[in-house]
């Protein structure tokens, strides 16, 4: 799925259709459509039909106007044979220009025969326009082109052949029809477009709609399980800013940050060696010890290597103190572990021990990994294989680090040892000087298993308020829990 | 100088108990105002007397730190200018300064009644938490009972170091002629590695704090009560030191200092520190500024 910033439901349907061009590929269509139907019911029945009024009205040109009338056959056939081929809209339109100018024509021609300006075959063309006018989509262009096409040949043999005044108010007369008739024609067809239009539109409104809800019911439920993977990731206030849109993981960034890799100690021996069931039962606890309090100072939780876990801090979300909550962190793993000691023993049938590199430095940093499978939040940079190298540099139990933790910490809470210089793997150009750390105090400000009963996310954590007082106090949404006590202050007056 | 040291013991008074009644409806943010006002009205006049300096000034963080502990304590005139002197020394006998000398008395009254009241070939061991300049252990050295070569340890807990040496250094002194032949121990650890983690040590017959249950909120007291209590010998007893409800010098504190204390009175304590268990009783130094609740684990 794309990292599309905006949430999918703010944004309102692309309008990902053109609306002239569907329905001009529409009106294709509607025009072969309407060719085929004009051509085969009502062309061919209806020009032979009328060569009973040549018998009446002009017998003695009955043979010639038949084969004038019989010429309309070939015609349809080519005029069929072509609209099949055509695909765009302004062919269809010159197809159907040629058919209605073809049979147009014939019945021009017999006017002309019969030279009589005010002959009531007029109507013939007439039948035509109305057919083809009405029923064809035409552009106003072509509307007009064709409305010429069938007329213009009347006018010119009609005012060619008018000789009497009686001639000329005939032509005059019935050219009332065929204005009429054209001017009709134009507003039934044009009435008719715009009907088309509207409901093709709302047609794809429709369309737009059924589309969007799709992509919506694909995207939340893709988010769905982003979010539960991103909980193995990071701290739940982070999940929710991430999701609330506050940040935006979209793309890989430059970050300075700062490196814990965990690790414990002899463990591949173990896991040889050792119960199975008993040694993964260590090992989810050592899990689970490590990234509750990875995630508790918002330590963002990279990878697990083997029984080796990979955190770092300062993104998402910078922290000016990111380096002190990784020691922080780092000194309440080692505790916590010893603390629960009797029952890491029971499981790993002997003593565990966990060595800890830390390392500062810039990494790039956002999802890597491939949109259909497991995509995590991710550092790629030297500062992770320097943290690695000195996790399996240092003595079980310690804590190691380098020159550039020591500078970014407030020094006055660890007790800092330089253990000299070494040469890392990967890192051999450089003789790195590192140093074990040890709290000052033996720590632990957070007060154990007390949620903040507010925003149920964050811990409660001893601090102090504006007027010095030490309270409890939720380090996510700022409550401080109160005792059951009033205290009205001392007026103080003797 | 005894003579505008005099003056002022009983011009003042009258005075600061009308501050307490003129600010006594205010809200918060008028109360803003009127101590700013104050302050500023009143700079040159107050903050030249050393003990009104680091009240205000809190140079370690937090008002009530070991110097000014020291300054109460020496009960001298000290100060760039005469009127500074008579005012330093003015403060320091303040009602609240009075009853923080008591509280030295009343420890050292309670230390005592161990000793008395246990065989004398019982060892003792006594922790002072939040400890400062550990007077009540120097006054306790002066008494008969220290030396009687008896078995007993104190063990002085202060978040501060300097805080620490002085006690040590001041202790130490005092024990080189006294030759009482008790072991001193000094802890570096702030009051919330004791919430934390509970303090290393158990078995104390004695732990007493003063001067530092007033910074913390119900909460946060019942959880390092409840630390220190689990900390005791079946029989021993946590003491606790809070101020009362009224204190005299509030105004002074509050308005010119903007030092801070949750004052509580004996009957918040008792139901404060119900939860913590034992049986308590509710005590006081002379004047009745200082309260000490008393927490008695069952043998
Ligand atoms: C007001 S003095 C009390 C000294 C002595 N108990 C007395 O009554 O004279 C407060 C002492 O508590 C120490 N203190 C303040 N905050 C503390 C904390 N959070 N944890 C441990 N000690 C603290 C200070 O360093 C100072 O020495």
């Amino acid at each position: 799925m794309s990292h599309d910033p905006e949430p999918p439901t703010a944004a309102p349907a692309p309008e990902d259709f053109d609306l002239q061009a569907l329905r001009d590929a529409d009106r294709v269509e509607e025009i072969k459509e309407v060719l085929k139907v004009i051509a085969n019911n009502m062309a061919m029945p209806l020009y032979l039909m009328f060569w009973i009024s040549d018998i009446l009205y002009v017998p003695q040109m009955k043979w010639e106007f038949l084969f004038v009338r019989m010429l309309i056959i070939p015609h349809c056939l080519t005029v069929q044979y072509l609209a099949k081929r055509v695909a765009t809209f302004r062919g269809a339109q010159l197809v159907a220009l040629y058919f209605n100018f073809g049979m147009a024509i014939a019945i021009n021609y017999m006017i002309f025969r019969i030279d009589e300006p005010a002959t009531p075959y007029y109507a013939g063309l007439n039948l035509i326009a109305l057919g083809n006018l009405a029923f064809i989509p035409w552009t106003r262009r072509f509307y007009i082109a064709v409305a010429l096409s069938i007329f213009a040949p009347y006018y010119i043999v009609g005012l060619l052949q008018s000789k009497t005044a009686e001639d000329f108010t005939g032509l005059f007369l019935n050219s009332f029809f065929v204005f009429s008739t054209i001017i009709m024609l134009f507003f039934i067809r044009f009435f008719n477009e715009r009907l088309r239009q509207r409901e093709l539109s709302s047609r794809i409104a429709l369309h737009n709609e059924v589309r969007n809800r799709d992509r919506i019911i694909i995207e939340k439920s893709e988010e769905a399980i982003r979010l539960s993977a991103l909980s193995r990731q990071f701290s739940p206030q982070v999940v929710s800013a991430i999701r609330n849109r506050k940040i935006d993981l979209s793309s890989v960034r430059r970050s300075k940050i700062c490196a814990i890799f965990i690790d414990i100690v002899n463990s591949t021996e173990r896991v040889a060696r050792g119960d199975k069931d008993k040694i993964h039962k260590a090992i989810a606890m050592f899990m689970d010890d490590t990234v509750r309090t990875l995630l508790k100072y918002d330590i963002t939780v990279d990878k697990f290597l083997g029984d080796g876990i990979l955190a770092f801090s300062n993104d998402p979300v910078a922290y000016p103190d990111y380096v002190d909550r990784v020691l922080r962190a780092a000194i309440e793993i080692r505790n916590r572990i010893k603390q629960n000691q009797d029952q890491y023993e029971l499981y790993w049938m002997n003593h565990l021990e966990v060595r800890i590199g830390v390392a500062v430095g810039y990494a790039n940093v956002g999802f890597y990994g491939n949109d259909r499978y497991y995509k995590s939040y991710t550092a790629i940079g030297a500062v992770i294989n320097l943290a690695s190298r000195l996790c399996s540099s240092a003595e079980p139990n310690q804590i190691l680090v380098t020159s550039d933790v020591v500078d970014a910490v407030k020094a006055s809470e660890y007790v800092l040892n330089s253990k000299g210089h070494r040469s890392l793997k990967g890192f051999e150009s450089d003789m790195i000087r590192v140093y074990s750390v040890d709290p000052a105090f033996d720590d632990s400000s957070a007060v154990e298993s007390t949620d903040c009963p507010v925003c149920s996310t964050g811990m409660l954590f001893l601090d102090t308020d504006e007027k010095g007082i030490f309270v409890l106090k939720c380090r996510e949404c700022g409550h401080i829990k109160q005792g059951t006590l009033q205290h009205p202050r001392a007026a103080g007056a003797a | 100088m005894a003579l505008t040291s005099k003056f002022l013991k009983e011009s003042f008074p009258t005075k600061h108990s009308e501050i307490g009644q003129a600010i006594k409806g205010l809200t918060a943010e008028q109360y803003k105002a009127s101590a700013e006002f104050f302050r500023k009205q009143l700079k040159h006049l107050i903050y030249d007397a050393p003990f009104s300096k680091r009240a205000f000034e809190k140079p370690k963080g937090y008002a009530g730190d070991y110097e000014m502990m020291n300054h109460l304590y020496r009960d001298e005139f000290v100060g760039p200018h005469l009127f500074a002197k008579c005012l330093h020394n003015y403060f320091i006998n303040e009602p609240a300064g009075q009853a923080v000398r008591n509280r030295a008395f009343y420890l050292k009254k309670k230390l005592s009644e161990k000793f008395a009241a246990t065989p004398k070939t019982t060892p003792l061991k006594f922790l002072s938490v939040a400890s400062g300049p550990a007077r009540e252990v120097q006054l306790f050295l002066e008494t008969p009972f220290a030396k009687e070569g008896r078995k007993a340890e104190f063990v002085c807990l202060d978040q501060d170091e300097d805080s620490l040496k002085f006690a040590q250094r001041s202790i130490r002194t005092v024990d080189r002629e006294i030759q009482s032949g008790f072991g001193f121990r000094f802890v570096n650890k702030a009051i919330k590695n004791v919430i934390g983690k509970g303090l290393d040590e158990t078995e104390f017959d004695v732990i007493y704090s003063a001067g530092l249950f007033d910074y913390l909120s119900e909460p946060v007291a019942q959880m390092a009560a409840t630390r220190l209590f689990n900390s005791l010998k079946p029989g021993g007893s946590l003491i606790i030191g809070n101020f009362n409800l009224f204190n005299p010098t509030l105004p002074l504190m509050d308005l010119a200092w903007d030092w801070h204390l949750i004052y509580r009175s004996p009957e918040d304590l008792a139901k404060m520190f119900a939860p913590v268990g034992g049986s308590i009783t509710v005590e006081q130094e002379d004047l009745g500024i200082n309260l000490f609740c008393v927490i008695r684990k069952p043998e």
